[in-house]
């Protein structure tokens, strides 16, 4: 039981280093296109950790990557740090109702948490800047999060298959 | 490895922007309110123009005779009875330009075309 834990413990650690460092090298090195779309890279993580584990590990690594990656780059408690966390709570909420109620493939899981993430942070805008404007944006974010959710769900599908393969976890 | 959940689900986001954009356009075409610039004659308004309807209109100040054409958004004086000519020198003024609400002065003939958009 107690080596388990541990495992598991340090699985997550590993995870949330990984989904931390892709976070904080997607914002440095690709820009985002037109209307704010980006890839949303470190999701891929957290589709790997909710197929591994279950959807508590993946609130905790995405959790993780929020805090820890806006405290590596400074910019935590800001007002950047309020709009990434609560793209990633909704992105995590249609996460486990997707997985838990839907039981939807993995692919559908990517594209819909994209969908959430950037709904999400659209809100949170609106929210904070007092600008309902932004919702004219929101039709070209779900566009966009077909391909970005089919990118990261085809890169999951195929770090999962070659996991499950060769880890015992 | 596509599964006919995943289809669904495009399908869905598709339809769902597609709705959302169609109900974004609606709310859009029902909000498009008259603009109106106002023409001033001895500081009351002489009559009012849609900025956004292209159109012309002859009125007459103190001195003589004055055109206004409105086009696209834009209005310009022009043939005007007067020496100075100095509003047909102010040219095109656009709806959003900052002079679009200082206006065209015409002192001579007593007239300020003027838009003032609302806040």
């Amino acid at each position: 039981m107690g080596r388990n834990k541990t495992r598991r413990l340090v699985y997550l650690t590993l995870l949330s280093a990984m989904a931390i460092t892709i976070n904080i090298l997607e914002s440095t090195y690709i820009p985002a296109l037109p209307y704010g779309i980006r890839f949303g890279l470190a999701n891929i993580i957290a589709l790997i950790t909710v197929e591994l584990f279950g959807v508590k590990e993946m609130l905790i690594v995405n959790m993780m990557r929020v805090v820890i990656g806006n405290l590596l780059r400074g910019l935590i408690f800001g007002s950047t740090f309020w709009i990434s966390l609560s793209g990633v709570l909704l992105s995590s909420l249609v996460l486990i109702l997707s997985k838990k109620l839907l039981k939807l493939p993995i692919l559908s899981m990517s594209m819909l948490s994209a969908l959430g993430h950037s709904t999400g942070q659209v809100m949170m805008v609106m929210l904070m800047y007092n600008q309902s404007g932004m919702m004219l944006v929101i039709p070209y974010l779900l566009i966009s999060a077909i391909p970005t959710g089919l990118l990261t769900g085809f890169t999951a599908q195929g770090a999962l298959r070659l996991l499950k393969k060769n880890v015992r976890f | 490895m596509m599964k006919k959940k995943d289809l669904f689900v495009i399908l869905a986001i598709c339809a769902l922007a597609g709705i959302l954009f169609g109900g974004m356009k609606l709310i859009e075409s029902f909000n498009t309110k008259e603009e109106l610039g106002k023409v001033i004659y001895n500081n009351q308004i002489l009559f009012t123009f849609d900025v956004n309807k292209n159109e012309t209109y002859e009125f007459k100040g103190d001195y003589g005779t004055m055109h206004l054409e409105v086009q696209d958004g834009s209005f310009r004086v022009y043939d005007v009875e007067c020496p100075n000519q100095i509003c047909v020198g102010m040219g095109w003024l656009h709806k959003d330009d900052i002079f679009a609400s200082i206006g065209i002065v015409c002192i001579p003939n007593q007239i300020i075309v003027v838009y003032e958009p609302e806040e």
